[in-house]
């Protein structure tokens, strides 16, 4: 399931840390995308990519050997979930997550910081980090810098993410700024608590809100680092998607160019198409593996919910073009009989979701390496949305010389509307 | 297309009741053949799948029985269900192998308790798109149209008139309904009815009357206890309902059969899951990884569990046909039986022992998943005292058998 011509590129930039090999191997020449090769302790991956996310060191029922078929190269683990179970100890003991597991390919971790902040809400930041209640005795803890390392090199995953100050992306003013400084110094807390830099990589965190100054900066300050890769986080909120483009394409023409870029919490087709085409190597989304528990597949047009009605007498596949083992198997009208009635019906789903991002992002790569990327932009576009597209697509494109507006080769143009999101294609 | 029965030991069993094995041959051509050993058992399914095993997943499990049962009611969405209109057979639409061979029954036998009726003209059932009638003659469209390799005709059955009965005496009148289907016999009444040792009795009873060159199969029994006591009749297929009721409770097969994972004494990692076991689970994961998903109700955790059950079953059946090609079967039995407390249902119960192989009636009873994540449902599957008294009561019962293993009798 590999791009053949990978492995023979030459690479244009590479950028070496004890625990990672970046090589930017193609680069759009009309758009900053770029298509790279990634050196992991465990693998090798291949960016752009996406990581689905395993909260508890699982994926929704199927095993690391499936996930290995659907060629899926790093996957994620939510470092809070994991440190309250199985806990610190039984990693320690297990040799980390990735034996625990068993899953020999690439892990990533966050720092545990969001989800703390956002599932407990007596969380009270302050400088020495976050403070909150345990929701078992109810007693006063403290998860710090030093501590969130900490718990990740226990993980052991092969990239962990400093702990920084989270700020809702809706909140303004000074707080920002603060949670922007305080993240810095957080992760130079971090990077000095770190204890096994040769086997694991620590990502800093590109802050700022929606403030273009305070993401320059904290972009600026983080590439001194000299870190192995970036992160950009704080985004991906409930903000504009008209704002939150902008604050990727500037962090990513601040950041490194041969260092690896992270975009967090990051998942839909077309953000993956298009935050691709501002530069971005890596994302990660809840969203493919948690919509399948809910009878919903991914589909090239958007979303297909299973559980309706009109597919019970459907005898197509869910996607003609996926060669994943549920589309190649079953017809929608079976999936339909099992979808949220049975696990398996899940396991389908899913299966064909984590295909689905997988497939698109192998898409992706080609189109870089083959240097058509705005084609393939412009394709998957029309295919997704019709004549009339969210304005945050247009403007984000129109930034790196896709102007969607003007009519291309196949006649095709588009109309920019300003809704964020759009269920079906319009044509 | 073709059955054909062969019996090892034809003369003896064609003269009384008794157990005896054989090899069910069904050849679609002269070129595609299945056989299967019996004793031997049919895959229980769920709307066609193994219950938590999707296909990649079922071929982890190796040498598994080629044979699966599929229950219409599972596809009874609508009056007439969706599935009767596809055009490639219920093979295809359930993905399974041409290599199987495939029985369509109408009804699920794990469910015991069910409201809707049946009446001179049609078997009433329960689906979530409300009661749903089968004809004789829709069930026979339907089975024209889904070409499956063996069906079981439709049967009325006998249900217990209130659930207080299930711990009195059962007033249910014993009327069994047999459908020879093709020379086949359905036994049993899915599940309902009787209890088993009077079951047993009337097994006895319908035998004596049928042909015994043909192959029997008793719906719905599949607990280890009482498919010797049944193959001691003479009885040749079961299915695997049992090992899924396991997986359900949280628990793994072990030698003694009983290990609850979610208890803490999982948590050791030195060892693989249990030592000796070969399945793909146990050779993947620590038991405290299976554990950990149990604990967080990960979906996984039945996954796992259930490949390991299904491997296990799958070996207690290649050791009653070896016992019983080796001549040692009633020896055997007869001590397993005897460890387990379980002999013939009642005179168990009289003597106030729990039956050691309680799991088909506890999925009766709960029928919710321990991967179940909706608070209310979990709520109702007595999460929390009920649950942790099951486990005990198996675990006191495993320290009671102490050494005396399952395994030990089987497998060594
Ligand atoms: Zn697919
Ligand atoms: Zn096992």
């Amino acid at each position: 399931m590999t791009i053949s011509s990978f492995d023979s590129l030459t690479p244009i930039e590479t950028s070496t840390s004890p625990a990672l090999k970046f090589e930017v191997l193609a680069k759009c020449s009309t758009t900053k995308a770029r298509a790279s090769k990634m050196t992991l302790p465990h693998y090798t991956a291949h960016t752009p990519m996406f990581m689905p996310v395993g909260t508890m060191g699982t994926m929704k029922g199927v095993t690391t050997k499936q996930l290995e078929a659907l060629d899926c190269h790093v996957i994620l683990g939510n470092t809070y979930h994991l440190g309250s179970r199985p806990g610190a100890e039984l990693l320690d003991k297990a040799g980390g997550l990735h034996k625990f597991m068993n899953w020999n390919r690439g892990l990533l971790t966050d720092s545990g910081g969001f989800q703390m902040v956002s599932l407990l809400k007596l969380a009270n930041i302050t400088e020495e980090g976050v403070e909150f209640e345990n929701p078992h005795d109810g007693k006063k803890m403290m998860l710090t810098p030093e501590m969130s390392i900490g718990l990740q090199n226990s993980i052991g995953a092969d990239i962990m993410m400093q702990l920084d100050d989270v700020v809702s992306s809706l909140t303004t003013g000074a707080r920002v700024e603060e949670a922007m400084w305080r993240s810095i110094r957080w992760l130079d807390r971090g990077m000095a608590a770190h204890k096994r830099p040769n086997e694991q990589n620590l990502f800093p965190i590109v802050q700022g809100g929606l403030d273009p100054n305070l993401r320059t900066i904290s972009a600026q300050e983080l590439s001194k680092r000299d870190a192995p890769g970036y992160a950009i986080g704080g985004l991906s909120g409930g903000e504009a998607k008209d704002s939150f483009w902008r604050m990727v394409t500037l962090s990513t023409d601040v950041l490194p160019t041969c260092k690896p870029r992270y975009c967090m919490g990051v998942g839909y087709a077309e953000d993956l198409v298009v935050c691709s085409a501002l530069g971005v190597d890596m994302y990660d989304c809840v969203f493919p593996t948690r919509t399948a528990r809910f009878g919903n597949a991914l589909v090239r047009t958007g979303s297909m919910s299973l559980r309706q009605g009109k597919y019970s007498d459907d005898f197509r596949p869910i996607d003609e073009d996926c060669d994943c083992p549920t589309c190649k198997n079953y017809t929608r009208a079976y999936i339909h009989t099992v979808a949220t009635k049975e696990t398996t019906g899940c396991h389908l789903i899913t299966i064909h979701n984590i295909a689905f991002q997988m497939r698109l992002m192998r898409d992706i790569r080609q189109a870089i390496v083959d240097d058509r990327y705005p084609q393939f932009v412009r394709s998957f576009i029309r295919r997704r949305f019709g004549k009339t597209v969210p304005a945050w697509v247009v403007n984000a494109l129109k930034s790196v010389n896709i102007d969607l507006t003007v009519a291309d080769e196949d006649g095709y143009s588009a109309k920019p509307i300003s809704e964020d999101f759009q269920r079906e294609p319009n044509n | 297309m073709s059955l054909r029965f062969e019996l090892s030991m034809a003369a003896e069993a064609a003269s009384r009741h008794g157990p005896r094995t054989g090899t069910l041959h069904l050849e679609r051509s002269p070129t595609d053949t299945i056989s299967i050993a019996t004793p031997g058992f049919l895959k229980y399914t769920r709307r066609g799948l193994q219950p938590h095993m999707v296909r990649e997943v079922e071929r982890e499990v190796t040498a598994l029985s080629a044979a699966s049962r599929v229950q219409l009611e599972d596809f009874l969405e609508r009056d007439f269900p969706a599935v009767g209109k596809y055009s490639e057979g219920l093979h295809r639409f359930v993905h399974m192998d041409r290599s199987e061979l495939l029985l369509l029954d109408a009804l699920d036998p794990t469910v015991t308790r069910r409201t809707a009726k049946a009446t001179n003209k049609f078997l009433g059932v329960d689906s979530e798109g409300g009661t749903k009638r089968v004809t004789p003659e829709m069930f026979v469209k339907l089975v024209n149209q889904l070409k499956p390799d063996v069906y079981v005709a439709l049967a009325d059955y006998v249900e217990e008139p209130e659930p207080s009965a299930t711990k009195g005496k059962r007033i249910a009148k014993s009327v069994e309904r047999i459908g020879p289907v093709a020379g086949r016999l359905r036994e049993g009444d899915h599940g309902l009815g009787p209890p088993f040792g009077e079951k047993l009795a009337l097994v006895r009873h319908s035998l004596a009357t049928l042909e015994p060159a043909k192959p029997r199969y008793m719906v719905g029994v599949s607990s280890p206890d009482q498919v010797l006591q049944a193959i001691r009749l003479g009885i040749d297929v079961f299915d695997s309902s049992y090992p899924y009721a396991v997986t359900e409770q949280g628990f793994a097969s072990t030698a003694a059969r009983t290990s609850t994972c979610g208890s803490s004494r999982c948590l050791t990692i030195s060892a693989r899951w249990w030592t000796g076991c070969t399945c793909f689970a146990c050779r993947s994961h620590h038991r405290a990884y299976v554990h950990h998903l149990l604990m967080t109700k990960e979906m996984l955790a039945t996954v796992l569990l259930q490949i390991h059950n299904m491997h296990c079953y799958n070996r207690f059946f290649e050791a009653v046909r070896q016992s019983l090609a080796s001549g040692d079967f009633e020896q055997c039995a007869e001590k397993f039986l005897d460890h387990y407390g379980c002999m013939a249902g009642e005179a168990a119960g009289a003597k106030g022992v729990k039956r050691a192989f309680d799991e088909l009636e506890l999925l009766a009873s709960q029928a919710n998943s321990p991967t179940t994540k909706d608070p209310a449902q979990a709520a109702q599957r007595g999460d929390c005292q009920c649950r942790r008294l099951i486990f005990e009561l198996v675990l006191a019962r495993a320290a009671l058998c102490g050494g005396h293993y399952f395994m030990e009798l089987w497998y060594f």
